[in-house]
Order: structure tokens, then C-alpha cells, then sequence
């Protein structure tokens, strides 16, 4: 209940500037120069905050012009606001104010015949972050030395659905543009909204990149999960999880999500959250 | 030992910020997210 409470209320607050879609462009003050935990496209009409994987593409793109101006713009600030996260409290960001993830959980209640999908493609993530975040827009310049937002560019669907469907929408002059990359992206995110119908957040698990950063500080965040001896293996937790983890085998699985549901489930408390190694809670989060 | 390197991972990443912003990279990301992303929208 909590959860749902507070992806609500985060979506609502990171897309709260309903001015800019009257005027059919984007808002432009000052709270645009922080980033905002989850994937939440810039380009929004509604946005208020900057998305970090947005960010940090542009910030790689720009970086030998930066050096070549002597500016040395190196994005520590948008890693360091991720990993201040990522140390904190892990992936739960993804879990409890990600508004791309909150879609994914709403589509999921959708009554249909539910299908997993293989372990293996959770390490797709790693490539994403790794190629299309870091690799192409660092090395992949043109003649004046700038790269190119391809994660953005070429894959995120949530830009497509939060960006360019509203604002083609709204505005004619951009929708005069329209061409053959928007359709892609728009193919891309068709496959995503009909995956997350049977799937358990598809996007989270294969794909988006800042999961994957924050699924790096799971194993040594402040907040981690434990599971106790008193543990029956009925499997409740591996039911409910969003991102289909036993965590009986591993509760601080790098798709841990955070969510807590599977301590709210446990019929024998087993299942216990903990703060710098304190346990606090087995039954009701918070 | 894991809390003890949680920790020093915090501190270090308060570090990253204030590196960040000491040198305007603040004001990077905003001039970034003022400006309309046409590669995020598809036609750019």
C-alpha cells in the first residue's frame, strides 16, 4: 500500500508542471539542474527534474570539447547522485519512485496468462549502460568533437512515451518531423507496453541501464535484506517479487528492487529488512 | 564490514557531487534538460 502511495505521489510530483503542456514545450527553470532517481525523461512536458541517464549520455557526449575548453566536465555530479543513492538504499528507487517502473507494475495487474522469461536476459542491462550510455557517446563523435545520446536516441521507451508522443502531439511543427527513428522507438515501445502485460517489469529486468547501476550497490547499500534460519522455502516471496528473485537463495539479488513486499508476505517473518546491519522490520515495512 | 564499506562508499560519492558542482556541472545538467532533447523525442 505504501508503495503504491509513494510511486503515486512521485510520479505526480517529478511530472507536476502542467503549465508547459498548455504552452505545448517543456519547463525551463531551475529544478531542471537536479536529477531525478528514477527514469523519467527531461523532455517531458511535465518534467520538473532532469533524468540522470540523460544526463550523463549528454554530459559523455560533451566531454573533449570540455577538456579541450578547459571545463572538465566529467559528470561526477550525476554519478555522485546516483551512487549516493545506490549506497543508500540500492535498487530501491526502482521499486518505490521510478514512474517508467510503477507503469510496469500497473500493466502486470492486467488478468492474462503471465510468462517468465529467462535469467539470462537481465545481464542485457550491463550492456546497455555499458555500450549505448557510455561507450557510443564518449567515442562516437562527430567533426566538432560532440557525441550522441543513443540510449535516448535510439532505445528509451520511456522518452518515446513521457516525450515525443506528447509533445508530437501537441505541437505540429514537430510533427512535421516525424520520420523513420521516431517510428523505431515508437516499435520499441509498443514491444515493452505488450511485454509488460505477461512479463514482470521487462524494462527493469533486461534493459534499463540505471537499474543496472544501482543493482551494483544491492550486495553493500546501508539498506540490504536478510532472510533467517527460521525461513520454510513456501515460496510466497518468489510469487509476489516483481523482478521474480527466490530470495530465500539470494535477498540481495542485484534485481532486488526493494520493493518489501516479500517481508510483508512471509508467513514466519523470516524475511527482515535491515539498516547498517540492524534488522528493523519483518512483517510491515516501515 | 559490508556497512563499514556502505558507508565509505556514501562519503565518496558526496564527495562526486561536490566535486560535480564546484565544477558547474550543475548548471550542465540544467542547460541539458532546458533544452528540448530531439534525440529523445525520435526525430532528432
Amino acid at each position: 500500500m505504501w508503495r503504491r502511495v509513494s510511486q503515486a505521489f512521485s510520479a505526480a510530483v517529478i511530472n507536476s508542471h502542467w503549465p508547459s503542456l498548455f504552452a505545448r514545450t517543456i519547463y525551463g527553470g531551475r529544478l531542471k539542474g537536479f536529477c531525478v532517481p528514477g527514469l523519467n525523461c527531461y523532455s517531458c512536458p511535465l518534467a520538473i527534474f532532469a533524468c540522470p541517464v540523460g544526463s550523463i549520455q549528454y554530459i559523455l557526449a560533451h566531454v573533449r570539447p570540455s577538456i579541450e575548453a578547459g571545463k572538465y566536465y566529467l559528470g561526477f555530479y550525476v554519478i555522485g547522485t546516483l551512487g549516493i543513492v545506490g549506497s543508500a538504499v540500492g535498487r530501491m528507487a526502482c521499486g518505490w519512485i521510478c514512474p517508467f517502473g510503477a507503469l510496469q507494475d500497473v500493466l502486470y495487474k492486467i488478468p492474462t496468462r503471465k510468462i517468465e522469461i529467462p535469467r539470462a536476459f537481465n545481464y542485457f542491462k550491463y550492456a546497455v549502460l555499458l555500450v549505448m550510455v557510455v561507450i557510443l557517446p564518449a567515442m562516437v563523435l562527430e567533426e566538432f568533437g560532440y557525441g550522441e545520446v543513443w540510449f535516448c536516441k535510439y532505445l528509451c521507451p520511456a522518452g518515446t512515451l513521457e516525450a515525443g508522443i506528447p509533445l508530437t502531439a501537441l505541437n505540429p511543427s514537430l510533427r512535421s518531423q516525424v520520420g523513420t527513428q521516431f517510428w523505431l522507438k515508437a516499435f520499441i515501445l509498443v514491444v515493452f507496453l505488450g511485454l509488460m502485460i505477461p512479463v514482470r517489469r521487462p524494462f527493469c529486468r533486461t534493459t534499463c541501464p540505471l537499474g543496472a547501476i544501482y543493482s551494483l550497490f544491492n550486495r553493500v547499500s546501508i539498506l540490504r535484506l536478510s532472510v533467517s534460519s527460521e525461513c520454510i522455502t513456501c515460496d510466497r516471496c518468489y510469487k509476489i517479487c516483481p523482478m521474480s528473485i527466490k530470495v530465500y537463495e539470494n535477498p540481495n539479488s542485484r534485481d532486488c528492487i526493494r520493493c518489501l513486499d516479500c517481508v510483508k508476505v512471509c508467513p514466519v517473518n523470516a524475511v527482515s529488512y535491515e539498516i547498517a546491519g540492524r534488522r528493523l522490520g519483518s512483517s510491515e515495512p516501515f | 564490514m559490508k556497512t563499514k564499506i556502505s558507508y565509505i562508499l556514501l562519503v565518496i560519492f558526496i564527495l562526486f557531487v561536490i566535486a560535480g558542482v564546484s565544477l558547474g556541472e550543475i548548471n550542465k545538467v540544467l542547460e541539458t534538460a532546458v533544452n528540448l532533447c530531439y534525440g529523445c523525442i525520435g526525430i532528432g
